[in-house]
């Protein structure tokens, strides 16, 4: 019971110790130089818990404190597209993640996970309907249209994110007396020879 | 749902039950010692096995009958042992404090790992692209990857552990999905999780080494990058290998090895750490560890788990790497000397010259500076409080390593400068210094731990 006792108190402090770390950033907000109020947290907790006389407990909170305080607040004014010192981010996300499984924010994800993939990763609605016409017709290998070739190569990651969606379906436009399959954007013509198969809201698929 | 759930378990059931069957292998050989971190060992040896396997050409689904084949061994075991599971072992195991961490930070990363699917560009182009291709193909070979990913590029020697492990567990689940197969990196976070937990007894020093080795990643962890990976493996080698130099204890010998091969396949960057290992072996005078790593029963595990990755980059580099592009460098030597040490309007004017931008970014942008102030702050204090059992000397010596690792990444941006140009070198500090410093970051956060085991106990009583 002692044990059972004691561990309860450590699991309350170890939450709130992840709890304290996301206030203190509430408190002290990009503007300031947080980095300074995290060294100066850090000389007090060296002070406070010495004269608690536990000195491992104080130097576990001084660590933690001093590269708490170099994380990427500090880093905003040049790169703000980068964290640097990842400490925050590691353990805000580790404290968010029941947080948002009781919100339902994983709903969303959690429909994905134990389902085959959607094509839906990509982010980009062409790329996911060609996908789905892509299984639903069982093909391996597709040319595109004129114009649906100018949009993938006039974006990398257009270009990138179709290839590795669609893999292992590969784009070709060498077929020449075969019948092959087309995708064509909704707004564009068919070509003469081509029959629709299927469209999607923003994708026609033709056999040619 | 519940089927993948099972499945899930059953994945990492399997990895733990092969690795339970190779230790009692090398157990009889002694090779292996019991109750020394064995269910890291465990977990570890069994996907450096399944990785060598598959980089050399055997089948996804001759892995799995492999695997069923393994089920049946154990279910025969599990009978004729009789093993029970006992309830009161279960409550002892609850009542260890670093067993509820364990458990909360385990559940917790898992979850984060497969909630995100794979987005950010290396990961989805590079390593479960990779993945996708092996799984799609039931097997790894280069001429598929020369096929459908590049003809002869960088890529093709990039170490395959993370795109095979999510090949398989693709090919286990039935189906290919951007969150089931991040598992594969919930694969190798376990042993890492584990080895700490069993390593530091002391939950303090284990919840400091979580805070410090995994979570300083960030979210490394979870989005599909392999550098928090390489930070955590190189972290623990250099961990045991500070612990052979100093106890000269072998089973912390094997972890070297063991840890060196896991860092060998997630990133070709654990070269960094090879280079810098060798000059820490070199500047303590323990040049011996080579030859013992060949002698006897280490000779096994180099042989097993240590080789194969070696010789899988080395071939594919030869094979594939076209050696003629050497030697388009832009700069004479004289010249590159001359351009680094000039103000350049690229660089606007924040910084004098190149090398003071490169010294920044890898020592101060990176943060790297701040740990090893934050070292040596810890080591004044001792100075009027001598609360630390440990010299300048020993203190000294284990900074050689994350050091030399800054220094070889230093060099390195510079040998960009020497061959791509300095606008290059510039666009590939600015994409790479966060992670290819997080090993430093890694290598130093060990320091920081050995530094806290080394307080003395009664050390209070001191201060007064």
């Amino acid at each position: 019971m002692e044990s059972f006792k004691s561990n309860f108190k450590f699991i309350i402090v170890y939450i709130s110790l992840i709890f304290i770390s996301i206030f203190i950033k509430f408190i002290f907000p990009n503007e300031l130089n947080s980095y300074y109020v995290f060294i100066f947290l850090a000389f007090v907790s060296l002070l406070v818990t010495r004269l608690k006389k536990k000195i491992k407990l104080s130097i576990f909170f001084f660590i933690v404190l001093f590269l708490a305080g170099s994380h990427k607040e500090i880093q905003k004014k040049y790169f703000s597209f980068m964290s640097v010192m990842h400490w925050n981010d590691g353990v805000k996300v580790f404290s968010s993640v029941p947080f948002n499984f009781l919100k339902g924010n994983y709903k969303n994800q959690l429909n994905k996970i134990f389902k085959k993939d959607d094509g839906s990763n990509s982010e980009i609605i062409e790329i996911k309907e060609i996908f789905y016409l892509l299984t639903l017709n069982n093909i391996s290998e597709y040319a595109v249209s004129n114009s649906l070739q100018k949009k993938i190569d006039g974006s990398t990651l257009f270009k990138q994110r179709l290839r590795e969606v669609t893999y292992p379906s590969k784009i070709r436009n060498d077929f020449n007396n075969e019948n092959y399959f087309k995708f064509f954007e909704i707004s564009e013509k068919l070509s003469r020879n081509c029959n629709l198969v299927s469209k999607t809201k923003n994708i026609k698929l033709t056999k040619c | 749902m519940l089927i993948v759930i099972f499945k899930i378990i059953f994945l990492l059931g399997i990895f733990y039950i092969l690795g339970n069957l190779i230790f009692r292998i090398f157990s009889k050989f002694n090779i292996f010692e019991k109750n020394f971190n064995s269910v890291s060992i465990k977990f570890l040896v069994s996907i450096i096995l399944v990785n060598n396997l598959i980089l050399f050409g055997i089948k996804l689904h001759y892995i799995i009958i492999l695997f069923c084949f393994i089920v049946i061994i154990s279910i025969y075991n599990f009978y004729a042992y009789k093993i029970n599971l006992r309830l009161n072992h279960f409550q002892s195991h609850i009542k260890n404090k670093n067993n509820v961490i364990f458990l909360i930070t385990s559940i917790v990363l898992f979850i984060k790992i497969i909630i995100e699917p794979v987005q950010l560009w290396d990961a989805r182009s590079i390593w479960f692209y990779s993945g996708k291709i092996i799984y799609f193909n039931n097997q790894y070979l280069l001429e598929n990857f020369q096929n459908d990913f590049c003809k002869s590029c960088l890529f093709l020697f990039y170490p395959k552990l993370i795109p095979i492990l999510s090949a398989l567990i693709a090919k286990i689940m039935g189906f290919w999905n951007d969150y089931l197969t991040k598992i594969s990196l919930f694969l190798i976070l376990l042993p890492a999780l584990i080895f700490l937990k069993n390593e530091f007894k002391s939950h303090m020093t284990f919840l400091l080494s979580l805070l410090l080795i995994i979570f300083s990643n960030g979210f490394y962890i979870w989005n599909g990058y392999i550098d928090g990976y390489l930070s955590i493996y190189s972290s623990l080698m250099y961990y045991s290998l500070i612990n052979y130099i100093n106890f000269k204890d072998n089973r912390y010998l094997i972890l070297t090895i063991i840890f060196l091969a896991i860092s060998i396949n997630l990133k070709i960057e654990s070269l960094f750490l090879i280079l810098s290992s060798f000059v820490l072996i070199l500047a303590t005078n323990n040049i011996k560890i080579i030859s013992k790593c060949f002698l006897a029963k280490n000779s096994m595990i180099v042989l097993f788990f240590l080789s194969p990755p070696l010789i899988w980059i080395l071939m594919n580099y030869f094979n594939v790497y076209n050696f003629s592009s050497d030697d388009n460098n832009i700069y004479s030597f004289s010249n590159y000397l001359n351009a680094i040490f000039e103000n350049n309007e690229v660089l606007a004017s924040r910084y004098n010259n190149y090398i003071s931008y490169v010294f920044d970014m890898t020592l101060n942008k990176s943060k790297v500076i701040y740990f090893l102030i934050l070292i040596f702050i810890i080591k004044l204090l001792d100075k009027f409080n001598n609360f630390l059992n440990l010299s300048w000397k020993e203190f000294l010596y284990f900074q050689i390593l994350p050091v030399t690792y800054l220094t070889i990444i230093i060099i390195f941006y510079l040998y960009i400068g020497y061959s791509y140009g300095l606008p290059s070198m510039k666009d590939w500090i600015l994409a790479s210094f966060d992670r290819y410093t997080l090993p430093v970051k890694g290598l130093l956060s060990i320091n920081l731990i050995l530094l806290f085991n080394s307080i003395k106990n009664d050390s209070f009583k001191k201060i007064k």
